[in-house]
């Protein structure tokens, strides 16, 4: 169990490094048509969709890893004023729902996936295929529910005084 | 299949329930829109509209702003740009009665020039002031409570992530309009915080005391230290300003002249670089998750036809527009202290906004109030990020309650700005329209 703990934490870290470098794609194409508009007088046709696309794919991959470093914020009233062992608790009822609700998402959303492959829907601007994107609505929901189920296990496994310092929003 | 009033009762309980829990908000939010939906429209429909919000919403053109900004905010931060600028202003305010939190509530507004995250302003700010004041045996909680509020004006100086994320709730208005919007109200809330925080230390001398007086010579010398900031706002604004890019492309813009600012000052490191870069991807995916669940929501209020009924609730009362906006802002307000401020953004505005345009304000100036609304929710606990920003930065022992207590003056502070805004709407439109057209 705790390899896979492991290899869970690993892999939302290394999704938070891609959605970083997403960061510097978005960037780097949003200048690359300011450019290009200045250069030769009109908008390369392709650079909005792929940014929007990359946007796409920086908000579906960085979820896990936001939950991994406690980024998703909440509002814990309870825990302000409840033991140690209650907010060990709470922490696991959350923690299950979290992974209840994505679990439910990613089934939902493969609709989305399979629907747009029938189709072989595409972008309206230059024809990129757009299910490989829709299928990352579903993934990043299968992928948060693996971290989910990572933070359950070290709850459980953790001693209610870990539990100390969980106050706060986030 | 139940009726609209039961589904949304089942919704709001869900919500309620989760929220206590601790589950994380966007969870909350997306668990009760699901649930809602699912007994209102059924299982069927349901999967039809889940995925497709989600995808909707992360590939909408306005969005593309919002991490760029943050980016900018938290580049400033890892490579520690906001030092020079606190030096630079304190020369200038601290003689002052009160003037450490005066300068510091200064460098909060200029910093919002320069970036568009609330939370980069208030640690960015917060980590050389508090020391300050700690050391000039400042009282704690008025020292906190100043960086958290004043770290919000950040939310209302351009570039602001928050009117960005108006800007996706909303269809018709303009993000650069609500930018330049916001600098006029923006520079009012710094300089009513300043008076209040001058009235107190006068008060209460021995709990915001003077610091030391700089020369007239020192003064000028410490004018160079702004240059960062000139330099970003003639990118963001002037840019937008003379047609060269768009509010969208201004923000990758500002992420390149930032590093290049960052370079010049010969402290560029790419340990740095990569620091800002996790911390914008923590920000900015738990900004879009959340867009996700409030947009989940959002769809259960409109297929139900809630938005309706609280429209003509409101309405029915026929009260003049100051009245009504008087309302709306009491109701944000007490929204913001349980639900995070994008939360409150895409749920309450497709509420407010025909409301507020039915009253006769525009859509421009509904954006800056619903920024500055934003700005009490960012400090009310007890889901107030800048309190927690603030708390993770202050002395071992220091509690939410202690920030949350030496906030809570600034709230009416906030709210004084709100009541000459609804009176003077030509505060917050004059600017933009002057400018844009």
């Amino acid at each position: 169990m705790k390899v896979l703990i492991s290899l869970i934490n690993k892999m939302s870290d290394y999704l938070g490094r891609i959605s970083a470098g997403l960061i510097l794609i978005i960037s780097i194409l949003l200048m690359f048509e300011v450019i290009m508009r200045y250069v030769i007088g009109k908008p390369l046709d392709w650079i909005l969709d792929v940014t929007l696309l990359t946007q796409a794919a920086f908000a579906f991959l960085a979820a896990s890893y936001v939950h991994k470093v406690g980024g998703h914020v909440s509002m814990n009233i309870l825990t302000e004023y409840v033991n140690n062992k209650s907010r060990r608790w709470l922490s696991i009822t959350s923690n299950i729902l979290t992974t209840l609700g994505c679990v439910w998402m990613a089934f939902l959303s493969w609709n989305l996936f399979t629907k747009s492959y029938k189709i072989k829907e595409a972008s309206y601007g230059v024809d990129i295929p757009l299910y490989p994107w829709k299928i990352l609505v579903s993934v990043c929901f299968v992928l948060m529910s693996l971290q989910c189920l990572a933070r359950l296990f070290e709850d459980i496994k953790a001693s209610p005084d870990d539990f100390a310092e969980m106050k706060g929003g986030h | 299949m139940v009726a609209p009033t039961t589904a949304l009762i089942i919704c709001l309980g869900v919500l309620g329930v989760l929220l206590i829990l601790g589950t994380p908000i966007f969870m909350s939010l997306l668990l009760a829109g699901l649930v809602g939906t699912y007994v209102f429209e059924g299982g069927q429909m349901l999967s039809n509209v889940a995925g497709k919000i989600a995808f909707n919403q992360v590939t909408g053109y306005s969005l593309l702003a919002m991490p760029m900004f943050i980016l900018m905010g938290n580049l400033l931060m890892s490579h520690k740009m906001g030092d020079d600028l606190y030096e630079g202003i304190y020369k200038w305010f601290g003689w002052m009665p009160g003037g450490l939190a005066i300068a510091s509530t200064v460098v909060c507004a200029i910093f919002g020039f320069m970036s568009g995250s609330n939370t980069a302003a208030a640690a960015t700010v917060g980590s050389v002031a508090l020391p300050a004041m700690e050391k000039m045996k400042y009282d704690r909680p008025l020292a906190l409570g100043t960086l958290a509020v004043a770290g919000t004006l950040a939310a209302l100086i351009p570039p602001s992530t928050i009117m960005i994320i108006y800007g996706t709730a909303v269809s018709d208005v303009s993000i650069g309009k609500v930018f330049i919007g916001g600098i006029v109200p923006g520079l009012i809330l710094t300089a009513l915080m300043s008076i209040y925080i001058y009235i107190y230390a006068v008060i209460y001398p021995q709990k915001a005391p003077r610091g030391e007086s700089s020369t007239f010579k020192e003064k000028m010398a410490a004018l160079p230290r702004l240059l960062p900031v000139i330099v970003l706002f003639i990118t963001i604004i002037g840019g937008m300003y003379a047609g060269i890019f768009t509010a969208i492309e201004a923000s990758a813009a500002s992420v390149f002249v930032t590093l290049l600012i960052v370079i010049v000052n010969r402290r560029f490191k790419w340990t740095r670089v990569l620091d800002a870069l996790l911390r914008t991807v923590k920000t900015a995916g738990m900004i879009y998750m959340i867009i996700i669940g409030a947009t989940v929501m959002g769809h259960l209020f409109f297929i139900t036809g809630f938005r309706e009924v609280v429209s003509n609730y409101i309405l029915q009362f026929n009260m003049p527009g100051w009245g009504t906006m008087i309302v709306i802002l009491l109701i944000l307000t007490i929204m913001g202290t349980f639900l995070d401020v994008v939360a409150l953004i895409m749920i309450s505005v497709p509420i407010f906004l025909p409301i507020a345009v039915h009253m006769g304000y525009t859509g421009v100036w509904f954006g800056v109030i619903m920024t500055i609304a934003s700005e009490m929710a960012l400090c009310t606990p007890p889901v107030g990020v800048n309190l927690f920003v603030i708390q993770g930065i202050a002395p071992p022992g220091t509690t939410l309650l202690t920030v949350a207590k030496g906030a809570f003056p600034f709230i009416f502070v906030i709210w004084v700005l709100l009541l000459i805004l609804i009176f003077y709407p030509g505060l917050v439109t004059w600017l933009p329209n002057t400018m844009m057209g």
